[in-house]
């Protein structure tokens, strides 16, 4: 029901690597974990409205907002202090194509 | 009265009128890790110099004559998926193991302003997906009151922390009931409020939409208590509520007369252990030994809680997880170009439970399949929730088990991960439904492992949960020699009679 | 006709061009669309971060309530209906330009829907239809290492709130395309929404276009195109993408759809790298952002809050200033530069005077100077002396134009500028005669010339007074004292 082709393509999306040999025990796994939430389908949705937020509606917390009021940017250090590899002013990453 | 038998609650007390020296409790705490935790590894990170700092600086604000906060010297651990500045925050995975956040989680800077002592960290699930504390990359939690015995999860260190005495009460995080369950098998109480009453800001996120910071303690007064003081408004999350209701030590009544409870029945299988359904029963019969109505009903949707609850979780968590990346914090495991630097660095980052969530909620969200997954299991969270809807028009509160078993042995689970999966039944609809939820200890199994008794409220009723459990808490005190009724367990209606 | 309808010899088909655009424009909040960052262009190297924008682990958006404001004020003035539930969406792919490796953007609640913008005047105008109108964040700016294998990355623009527009195919040509985006820069200008520059990236376009057969309902497969920096690079990227296509078209191949990117050095586009799986993206709802509902009033507070437009200022120019219509419309191409002339007018002084320096000079220095109307300096109370000098004749016309090319850009005031660099107009008979004396002098052939009818050479000798007396001498008066010599 899972095809190996469906496994890679999702590994992709994820920029997950699968070892070869370990490709066939994760699209069973895959597979069996699709199977289980497969039951929901026995339930009639058609006309019913998904539920993104559960207490937004119910306490008000629509419209959320924050004033245009700039505050303090400080995280330079953090940003840099945590990063694996820098160079200067910048977070140096691996070379990307345009 | 033995200082590490006090409840949060009462420490803060006798330190705030002096009494005791917060040093004392401290130094306490220490001993009890000291004789434990080699065995127990509840915590990643212990700050003990930063622990000693905070109670000298409480005791001499004291002697100044301040006035100290809410929590004042209380030793508090901390789930190690909530940012602690300065201190290491790893979610128990390799991806962050060195990441030191340049800030706190809301919930812990309440903490901190409420003057409680940040002992340190405890031991998680990797990113908070599992039930045992066993995927965490630095090593699993041993259930206090059995070493070969898990202490459940995600939150197993925090709820194995409070258990053993190695802190006062903990903070843990439920997303599929990961706070409540490890609550029950270390014979603990553990709350989730409402969805929105704990900001998520600093939260190191799963599922944004069911994410919920809550108290793990020794008994519900400290619940109520630690709740109070880490619920608030946050303007950093758009999610949070703000609730004018949050003061619950004053005004809860101390008795359940009249008081409603539902009892779902147990008609799907959920493999649940007999002697849990007799002790379930059996607390049921000492509220209505104290004036609750009782009435077993039927919820509809139990089958489908599971599925729906994997489906939300593992979608909302497959795209929080895409920052891990190597490029700008945490683990990177160096490589040929962009993409391979990518692949390697989050196969190498990532344990393996998390890698299979995160391609099921990829599959889930992908394209040709979203409508029929994800979106279909949000809309099925919806008749979740309208099925709960319902029976609080009928009823006031909830009653089950937490649990369909008792804390499983270490290194059974996780071989097949869907069976672990289906044990989060009677917990994840809260989560689904952002309804608050408590677990209370109730009875010990023949295995000699505690059984917890979960109680869920409606939205916002976090006060009916506290009223009921104090309930329950006298009602044991009194039982604790009395043995189980087993006849009581067959009543099924209001007035008590066998149908 | 061989087998598949495509031929060599009979008749090629004819085509039409078809285009869409999608525009992203920059908006000018102070602060990010998620974060309290300040979102100001130039700024060193990650210097306007935060752990939000930075995606550190445990952080949330919050929404800032003017991008909702600017974005239902540009779609109410495109004549789009707001959409009264409006919602964000993540969507998903890995760039380093992007620390959550998703973007907050919005696509299936967008906050503007179904509007429209004229092109072209009166009769000819054309309503080039807007499919919808969201907002989004933007990403950090990438700088790729000739040499090196690393990417150097700056995450002050990541979050910077974008409005993205999206029109529906009704564009036919180059020429279109820059009349409507004229047009969209003008009227988000008027709106202060974000100051539209194509080359600091405060707007881009992306041109999806096909060729679709004339008479035929049947759309073309399109391509997509990037990287286009310049109103000159819009125009030859679409006229050579249609000339790319017909020439495959009528050599029966097949248009692959895909994203290509424009390098206006060799005025070709390239095909951009693409996976067969890199379009999902896997939108859904962003559960960290609860809806934004949006109210009848408050819907009707921004239509309020919208400031005079274009065709209403130029009517009320006309009507209030008395300036003629053609005037009015020039000066009502930008915001700003109504705004100069308005300030300018409303001093003492004739408002057709205004508008005739603003059209003459001042687009005149605008242009050569590569200046927006929102960058002038010079004050309108400045402004107005100078040409009350220059009407009085106080300085010459040569002076004002020096003068005005001096402080359009950095303010001054005329008065004592003149004063301090004796910029006076000169009144005295006795220096002129002499200096007039002295050119005829020097030029005997053009004296020469001019005496045997050529009156061109009697300009060139004003000029060379002119030039002598720095041009502080009225002309009529040079004219006239070099005839009087002259004629002696």
């Amino acid at each position: 029901m899972i095809s190996m082709e469906t496994l890679e393509r999702v590994g992709r999306l994820a920029e997950l690597e699968i070892p070869e040999n370990q490709r066939e025990a994760a699209r069973q796994d895959l597979e069996k974990m699709v199977t289980f939430v497969d039951v929901m389908k026995e339930l009639n949705v058609k006309n019913v409205e998904p539920l993104y937020q559960v207490t937004a509606e119910r306490a008000g917390t629509q419209n959320i907002l924050r004033d245009d009021v700039v505050t303090e940017g400080e995280a330079r250090e953090a940003l840099l202090g945590n990063a694996p590899k820098r160079r200067g002013e910048f977070a140096s990453v691996p070379k990307t194509f345009a | 009265m033995k200082i590490l038998d006090l409840t949060a609650v009462e420490l803060a007390e006798r330190i705030r009128r002096g009494e005791i020296d917060a040093m004392e409790s401290l130094e306490a705490v220490f001993e009890r890790i000291s004789e434990r935790e080699e065995q127990l590894h509840c915590y990643l990170v212990l700050d003990r110099e930063g622990a000693r700092a905070k109670a000298r600086e409480l005791q001499k604000r004291r002697s100044a004559g301040e006035g100290l906060g809410l929590l004042a010297g209380v030793p508090v651990a901390v789930k190690d998926n909530l940012c602690t500045k300065g201190m290491r925050t790893t979610c128990g995975s390799r991806m962050l193991e060195n990441f030191v956040p340049p800030y706190d989680a809301t919930a812990v800077w309440n903490l901190r302003n409420a003057d409680a002592i940040i002992l340190g960290k405890t031991n998680l699930d990797e990113f908070g997906m599992g039930n045992t504390t066993e995927s965490s990359y630095f090593g699993l939690t041993r259930n206090p009151w059995n070493e070969e015995r898990s202490a459940g999860g995600s939150s197993g260190g925090s709820a194995a922390a409070v258990a053993s005495g190695e802190c006062y009460a903990a903070i843990g995080t439920d997303t599929g009931g990961s706070v409540r369950q490890p609550a029950s098998h270390c014979g603990v109480v553990g709350l989730k409020p409402t969805y929105g009453t704990v900001s998520r800001s600093g939260l190191i996120a799963y599922c944004s939409s069911m994410d919920q910071a809550g108290p793990v303690t020794r008994d519900v007064r400290d619940s109520a208590a630690i709740l109070g003081v880490i619920a608030a408004r946050d303007p950093k999350d758009a999610t949070s509520l703000h609730r004018d209701d949050l003061s619950f030590m004053e005004d809860i009544p101390q008795d359940v007369e009249g008081i409603r409870i539902g009892i779902p029945a147990d008609n799907s299988g959920n493999g649940l252990d007999p002697e849990i359904r007799e002790a379930i029963w059996s607390v049921a019969m000492a509220l209505k030994e104290r004036g609750a109505l009782l009435e077993e009903f039927d919820l509809g949707i139990t089958k489908y809680v599971v599925p729906a609850y994997y489906t939300i979780a593992c979608g909302e968590a497959s795209s929080n997880l895409e920052r891990y990346d190597g490029m700008k914090y945490g683990l990177r495991v160096s490589a040929d170009g962009l993409q391979e630097t990518y692949r390697k660095t989050r196969t190498a980052g990532f344990g393996a439970e998390v890698r299979r969530r995160i391609l099921l909620g990829t599959f889930a969200l992908s394209e040709g399949y979203y409508d029929e997954y994800y979106l279909t299991a949000m809309k099925v969270r919806r008749l979740i929730r309208d099925a709960y809807d319902k029976a609080f028009l009928k009823y006031d509160v909830l009653l089950g088990p937490t649990s369909p078993i008792v804390a499983p042995k270490l290194g059974e689970t996780g071989m097949e991960p869907l069976a672990s999966y289906l044990a989060d039944v009677y917990t994840v609809p809260a989560n689904l439904t952002g309804m608050p939820a408590m677990s209370l200890p109730c009875a010990i199994h023949s295995t000699g492992l505690p059984i917890g008794v979960q109680f869920t409220a409606a939205l916002f009723q976090e006060k009916t949960l506290f009223r009921v459990g104090m309930a329950w808490e006298q009602a044991r005190e009194k039982r604790q020699s009395q043995k189980r009724d087993v006849a009581d367990c067959n009543s099924r209606n209001w007035q008590g009679k066998t149908e | 006709m061989s087998e598949n309808g495509m031929n060599e010899k009979c008749t090629k088909k004819e085509y039409e061009t078809v285009i869409g655009l999608e525009v992203h424009v920059e908006l000018s909040t102070r602060t990010k669309i998620f974060c309290g960052c300040a979102a100001t262009f130039g700024a060193p190297p990650n210097t306007l971060v935060c752990p939000v924008c930075l995606g550190m682990p445990g952080t949330l958006p919050v929404l800032n309530r003017r991008v909702v404001e600017l974005a239902m004020a540009v779609g109410l003035a495109l004549g789009c209906d707001v959409t009264r539930t409006t919602r964000f969406d993540r969507k998903n792919y890995f760039y380093p330009d992007n620390p959550q490796n998703y973007q907050i953007s919005q696509l299936y609640l967008p906050i503007c829907r179904n509007g429209w913008l004229g092109i072209g005047e009166g009769d000819e105008e054309r309503k080039i239809r807007i499919h919808e109108l969201h907002a989004e964040e933007d990403a950090g700016k990438l700088t790729h290492d000739e040499e090196g294998r690393e990417t150097l990355v700056d995450y002050n623009r990541a979050g910077v709130p974008l409005i993205e527009i999206v029109t529906e195919p009704d564009l036919k040509n180059a020429g279109e395309v820059i009349a409507f985006l004229e047009k969209l820069r003008m009227v988000i200008g008027y709106l202060e929404a974000s100051d539209c520059k194509l080359q600091e990236g405060s707007m881009r376009v992306d041109v999806n276009l096909s060729l679709r057969e004339v008479g035929s309902e049947r759309m073309g497969t399109r391509t997509e195109m990037k990287n286009l920096n310049s109103f000159r690079a819009i125009t030859r990227a679409i006229d050579a993408e249609a000339k790319r296509q017909k020439e495959l078209l009528d050599a029966g191949e097949g248009i692959l759809q895909e994203t290509r990117r424009w390098d206006d050095q060799k005025g070709v586009s390239y095909s951009m790298r693409s996976k067969e799986d890199a379009q999902d993206y896997r939108y859904f709802p962003d559960p960290d952002l609860p809806p934004v509902v949006i109210s009848e009033e408050w819907i009707q507070s921004v239509r309020n809050a919208l400031p005079e437009m274009r065709d209403e200022k130029k009517e009320r120019f006309v009507r209030e200033y008395g300036i003629p219509a053609y005037d009015a419309g020039v000066i009502t191409q930008s915001v700003h530069l109504a705004r100069w002339f308005e300030q300018t007018a409303a001093l003492d002084i004739l408002p057709k005077k205004v508008s005739n320096w603003i059209m003459g000079e001042g687009l005149r220095l605008l242009r050569e100077k590569e200046m927006d109307p929102g960058d002038v300096r010079l004050s309108p109370e400045h402004f107005a002396a100078l040409i009350r000098m220059n009407e009085e004749d106080e300085i010459t016309n040569a002076v004002a134009k020096e003068i005005f090319a001096k402080a359009i850009d950095e303010d001054l005031d005329p008065e004592s500028y003149v004063k301090a660099n004796g910029l006076m107009t000169m009144r005295d008979d006795f220096l002129l005669r002499e200096t007039v004396k002295k050119v005829i002098a020097e030029n005997e052939k053009s004296v020469t010339d001019y005496k045997n009818g050529k009156e061109k050479a009697l300009g060139y000798l004003v000029g060379q007074t002119m030039k002598a007396v720095r041009g502080q001498v009225l002309p009529a008066a040079v004219t006239a004292m070099l005839k009087e010599e002259l004629n002696a």
